[in-house]
């Protein structure tokens, strides 16, 4: 795994421990170089209000930064262990307390979709996000964090805190399954239930 | 035809966006993986407003300056006694400290504290503990069951004096103290009077030289300044703990000292002079087992005579 940051090892350290000392700039460094990632890991799992967690994720870790020691790919995980904590929490509140969705014009789905809105949505990662949405829950975790967050199966297996085995198979059987969605031969697939999670 | 299953190779680089060789069938996946990480990739959301703040100022969370951090809890806390009139942190402060003296009483007293604080603890105690066996000692000896106040000792002591160099003999005294001991055992057990008498007199001599003995100097203004040590809140602390230790160490060897020249054994080490009064419910049970003493002469030396 290559860290976003372009910093190496040292830099990575030496950015870290002024963090932990209350440097504002190595504070900064820290949130543009691991933010984005979680923000569209967030975005891609369903949550209503990525930008908004993806500061309380940073929050909880600034709060943390203390306690941990490791190198760059270790803060990879670290924070993004806290981001699918705090996602896992968002999605059981609002499987708890049943979802309030904002009624746009162009999600109504008695609106007849025009051919252009469909051709957009079979545009570019719109189309394999959709593809991957259709995954079981354990096996678009592994997807996600592996494509979007960026992830190695060892980090996959200590977010999910799985093995890393399990962490192989999921991600062999999904990515299967998403051959065989995109099979010309093969007619679409129903979207899958578990995004009410 | 059967489709090969993809391996672990192949999917590392699928999920690297690139077509595993010799599968050009995989091409059309590997292409949308590809559209992912590349569309993923986005500038920094805006941070929120807390966070916005945080990042203008950090807390530094290494080291000391870490551990130094309030939780959650005590910055609420603190905010709520920055809240409060001055009265009230007064009243707030004296809570605190008496809950945490009471604490490290109770921890003390269990043994259960840290090894240093321990000995800080059983040093502050024993020097208490002396001090009050000696005030009760000293109010023991007007032959009331009033708890010792010095000022009243040194009356009485007065008065044990004045007696005394009224050249009345010591069977004379002892009768008198007998008989004042009989008096005041009135309406106890009869059976019990006698040794109540024995042991009142035993212990009202004791208790007379006892009080006779001067306090130490250092014994109330040490008491005093651990008082206000421990309610001021900067002194509270190890290094309070340590600066009385040492005073009490000081004390306890002034005290050695004093005793040593005044040429006092005080063979009953507190034992035999613990308060006797004939109307102390708890006399009863003292009287049975010093029932064995009935009939021995007034003047036979014994337990705390001088």
């Amino acid at each position: 795994m290559t860290d976003r940051g372009d910093a190496g090892a040292e830099a990575f350290a030496s950015v870290l421990a002024a963090a932990q000392a209350g440097a504002s700039w190595a504070c900064t460094r820290l949130w543009n170089d691991h933010a984005p990632a979680v923000a569209a890991f967030l975005t891609a799992r369903g949550s209503r209000e990525p930008d908004d967690l993806t500061s309380e994720v940073f929050l909880v870790v600034f709060d943390r930064l203390g306690s941990f020691r490791g190198d760059a790919a270790a803060f990879r995980s670290f924070v993004f262990s806290i981001a699918y904590r705090r996602l896992v929490d968002e999605l059981r509140m609002r499987s708890r307390r049943g979802e309030t969705v904002e009624l746009l014009a162009e999600e109504d789905p008695r609106r007849a979709s025009s051919a252009e809105d469909e051709a957009a949505a079979r545009l570019g990662d719109q189309r394999a996000l959709a593809l991957i949405n259709t995954l079981p829950a354990d096996q678009r975790d592994v997807m996600v964090l592996r494509i979007v967050a960026d992830l190695t199966v060892e980090q996959v297996a200590a977010v999910l805190g799985k093995r890393e085995g399990a962490v192989k198979a999921l991600q062999r059987r999904a990515l299967e399954r998403l051959r065989k969605k995109l099979d010309p031969t093969r007619t679409p697939g129903r979207p899958s239930s578990d995004s009410e999670e | 035809m059967r489709k090969r299953m993809i391996t672990d190779t192949e999917a590392e680089r699928l999920l690297a966006g690139a077509t595993p060789e010799g599968r050009p069938e995989l091409a059309a996946l590997a292409a949308s993986i590809a559209d992912v990480r590349t569309n993923s990739a986005a500038a920094a959301p805006q941070p929120s407003a807390a966070l916005a703040a945080r990042l203008e100022s950090p807390v530094p969370t290494t080291g000391a300056a870490a551990d130094a951090q309030p939780t959650r809890g005590i910055k609420k806390m603190v905010a709520t006694i920055a809240g409060l009139g001055v009265a009230a942190k007064v009243a707030a402060a004296s809570g605190v400290l008496a809950l945490g003296l009471v604490g490290v009483g109770a921890a003390g007293a269990a043994g259960a504290l840290p090894a240093p604080a321990q000995e800080v603890f059983d040093d502050v105690i024993t020097t208490v503990l002396v001090t009050e066996d000696d005030t009760l000692t000293e109010g023991e000896t007007d032959g009331t069951t009033d708890e010792g106040v010095v000022e009243e000792c040194v009356v009485d002591d007065g008065t044990t004096d004045g007696t005394t160099d009224e050249g009345l003999t010591e069977e004379e005294l002892e009768a008198d103290l007998y008989g004042t001991a009989e008096e005041s055992t009135e309406g106890t057990t009869d059976g019990s009077t006698d040794g109540t008498a024995d042991e009142t007199t035993d212990q009202t001599t004791d208790g007379t030289t006892e009080c006779a003995e001067p306090l130490p100097v250092g014994s109330k203004e040490f008491s005093a300044w651990v008082r206000e040590g421990a309610q001021d809140p900067n002194k509270v602390g190890r290094e309070f703990g340590q600066a009385v230790s040492e005073q009490a160490r000081e004390l306890r060897g002034e005290k050695a000292e004093e005793r040593s020249e005044n040429g006092q054994g005080n063979n009953g080490n507190g034992q035999g002079n613990r308060p006797g009064s004939g109307e102390d419910d708890g006399e009863d049970d003292d009287a049975a087992d010093t029932s064995t003493d009935r009939g021995k002469p007034a003047g036979t030396p014994g337990g705390g005579r001088p």
